[in-house]
């Protein structure tokens, strides 16, 4: 049991990492932080997103790409090395951007959409089954109660953030610069904190 | 090669590569831009032919359309149906009342662009039109004037204040200018909203959120010459209802301004949030009605109200018939 | 020198007062918006809402006018608006360089439609440049003003939303004020 870190090297020059969720989540602002990780560990990095719709609930995407050099901030269908998804419907909606056998970690909470009620479309039953058809590793993390024993549902982007960081070679000063420079300063140490207890649930597996 | 000069193109350039290369390909987002003009250099070359004149390219698209395949690993795809996830308007939105009127009263809508065009949307599915900024104004001017008696009294536009400052104003003089009986209601939330809240010349701030002169929306109308103006509180139904009713009845151009701040704007929370008496929610749905994303069901499928998201703006409670939804004692 | 990950916006604002860009004005539309937003962190810079675009390039022209390196931003749909100023400036020519910044949406991710305002630069005959990345948004924004002094004439630059709103690393230099030559 366990899987290696992603390593950046000669065999993987890249690893591209697709962060989804719901409008409101802190989706935008985790990418944000996983980029200035990569910067502060002396990385490229590129990341695209579209803005707009974060605000009102609509379905969040980024992609981020880290290694030696990057070009193009797009990720190609079905080359995706993790898929981080914030929501369990937002984790299957993105699932074709992920490799075979790529890692899944996602936020064991259930938004349902309006379309659910109005359009009559089941939300999925079995959001572990469906991942694992493709994935090779599922972790779902119980991001809600972890964040409110914190004290915060806000800190979620960061637990979601620790959980990611085991699975990548980026030292944990980095993390912590990263968080520092992007979230408000009254925040940081909770965020840190949430930031541990999310590496902490990751680490056991990797 | 990629170019970073676009217009005019380096043509030196592009000869050069062009010599260097067995077959040339253009891959440029939308139109032939570069395509064309490079044709017309008497060069060979290809490109929308085989891609796509709408839409982004990407990795997959450019690799189907120039090697004709993908490797089997990009083709994987979820079998069972993924419910979207559209954008809608915020729980708490004070848009929301005067959408839910104008489709109880059954009106054409010409509408316009900003949040308030998420009223196009289902359930509340109450805009007819949107076409550019401003459009709302002149659409139902024109449609008032040609559409004959079936439409007298049911056309009315909908436009926000700063859609409204942007081209809206110009449209209002040409009611008032060619005696049009055109309504409009201007949805007045005091903010630049969908684009992520800037301000504006009714705002009262500036860029740098400093103060600076406010241009008054009521006064501006009344110096066009427009004498029928209302305001309406868009978080009482009733009142809402009842004074567009009224207003499409009248004589001459009317304006109702709906006046009330942008709940995000604001970081406004009315209440603590409502919640359900399950035992009184005959599972009718009429809260599903007014589209809020607040609104969710348990097991049984009767609704319940998500704490997390519910702001207290008492719309869905207004439309229960069964007092199922409750108002949090004042403490 | 240092770096920071910047979106296109951002680094368009930071090539905008690397260059000793004076004065900027737009009308909130995505994928743009935050062009001017950003401007406005530079207190060195004047930056201002407008009503729409049209003022917006016509409060830029005349800054340019008046000496000094000025800035309009506006989504694809937004310069249909202000296409008016546009053509005749054309002619006009500037003083302070001109960059017009023309942010397009293709997929329509937060647009009515799709347009692909390259045409412009062809219909008014001015010069366009496309940055790719982060570090070339701020590198052609800077080149854009220089070009617009060199050849007496406006600049387009013209992005997508995948521009605008995509991240990359760029190279961060001071702040200096270009003489007009």
């Amino acid at each position: 049991m366990g899987i290696d870190k992603f390593l950046i090297n000669e065999e993987q020059p890249v690893i591209n990492i697709v962060m989804s969720g719901v409008g409101g989540q802190g989706v935008l602002v985790a990418s944000d932080i996983l980029t200035m990780a990569a910067l502060n560990a002396g990385l490229d990095t590129k990341k695209s997103e579209v803005h707009g719709m974060a605000q009102r609930g609509g379905s969040v995407v980024s992609q981020i790409r880290i290694g030696e050099k990057i070009y193009s901030p797009l990720i190609a269908k079905g080359t995706a090395d993790i898929l981080i998804a914030f929501e369990k419907l937002e984790a299957v909606r993105y699932l074709e951007m992920l490799k075979p056998g790529g890692v899944v970690v996602v936020n064991d909470q259930q938004i349902t959409p309006l379309t659910v009620y109005f359009a009559n479309i089941p939300y999925p039953e079995d959001v572990e089954a469906i991942c694992r058809r493709r994935a090779g590793e599922f972790i779902a993390i119980e991001g809600i109660q972890i964040a409110e024993d914190l004290g915060n549902t806000r800190v979620l982007n960061s637990i979601m953030l620790g959980a990611l960081s085991s699975f990548l070679n980026i030292k944990k000063d980095d993390w912590t610069k990263a968080i520092e420079q992007r979230v408000p300063p009254k925040t940081i140490p909770l965020n840190i904190k949430a930031f541990e207890a999310g590496a902490k649930i990751s680490e056991k597996v990797t | 090669m990629k170019l970073g000069l676009t217009f005019p193109l380096p043509k030196e350039l592009i000869r050069e590569f062009a010599a260097k290369v067995d077959k040339l390909f253009v891959i440029e987002e939308l139109d032939p831009f570069m395509e064309e003009q490079i044709l017309a250099m008497g060069i060979a070359v290809e490109g929308k032919n085989k891609l796509p004149v709408i839409g982004e390219l990407d990795l997959n698209i450019v690799r189907e359309a120039l090697l004709g395949d993908s490797p089997d690993d990009m083709k994987f795809s979820v079998k069972e149906p993924i419910p979207a996830r559209p954008p809608s308007l915020c729980p708490g939105c004070s848009h929301r009342g005067v959408f839910y009127a104008l489709k109880k009263l059954k009106l054409t809508v010409t509408g316009d662009i900003g949040c308030y065009t998420l009223g196009a949307l289902p359930p509340l599915e109450a805009m007819d039109t949107c076409l550019c900024m401003g459009a709302s104004v002149g659409f139902s001017e024109g449609m008032e004037k040609t559409e004959g008696e079936e439409l007298q009294g049911k056309v009315v536009g909908v436009i926000g204040d700063s859609t409204f400052f942007h081209s809206g104003i110009t449209g209002l003089i040409d009611i008032f200018y060619n005696q049009s009986n055109a309504k409009l209601i201007i949805l007045d939330n005091q903010i630049t909203a969908m684009t992520g809240h800037q301000e504006h010349p009714g705002s009262g701030l500036n860029l740098r959120r400093e103060p600076t002169n406010r241009v008054d929306i009521e006064k501006l109308v009344r110096a066009i010459g427009i004498e029928r103006i209302v305001k309406i509180n868009p978080y009482d139904l009733k009142e809402t209802i009842d004074t567009i009713k009224e207003e499409m009845q009248v004589d001459g151009p009317s304006v109702m301004i709906a006046d009330a701040p942008c709940v995000i704007r604001e970081r406004k929370v009315f209440t603590k949030p409502y919640y359900v008496i399950a035992d009184k929610c005959t599972k009718c749905g009429m809260c599903d009605k007014v589209g809020c994303s607040a609104i969710e069901k348990d097991e049984d499928g009767k609704t319940k109200i998500n704490p997390l998201l519910c702001i207290g703006c008492d719309i869905c409670r207004q439309v229960c018939r069964f007092d199922a939804i409750i108002r949090p004692a004042d403490n | 020198m240092s770096r920071a990950v910047l979106s296109g916006n951002e680094a368009i604002a930071r090539g905008f007062y690397e260059a000793g860009g004076k004065f900027a004005a737009a009308y909130p539309g995505t994928p743009s918006t935050e062009i001017l937003e950003n401007i406005g962190k530079y207190q060195e810079i004047k930056a201002q809402w407008s009503p729409n675009e049209k003022v917006a390039l016509e409060v830029a022209a005349g800054a340019s006018l008046g000496g000094v390196r000025a800035l309009a931003a506006m989504k694809h749909v937004g310069l249909n608006v202000a296409a008016d100023p546009l053509f005749s400036l054309s002619y006009m020519g500037v003083n302070g360089g001109l960059v017009i910044i023309s942010a397009d949406d293709p997929a329509m991710h937060s647009s009515q439609n799709e347009q692909d305002n390259r045409w412009y630069a062809k219909a008014a005959k001015i010069p366009m440049l496309e940055p790719s990345d982060s570090q070339e948004a701020k590198d052609f924004t800077v080149l854009a003003l220089e070009l617009s002094e060199k050849f007496d004439t406006p600049v387009l630059l013209r992005t997508t939303t995948r521009i605008n709103h995509s991240k990359s690393i760029v190279e961060l230099k001071r702040f200096s004020p270009m003489l007009r030559s």
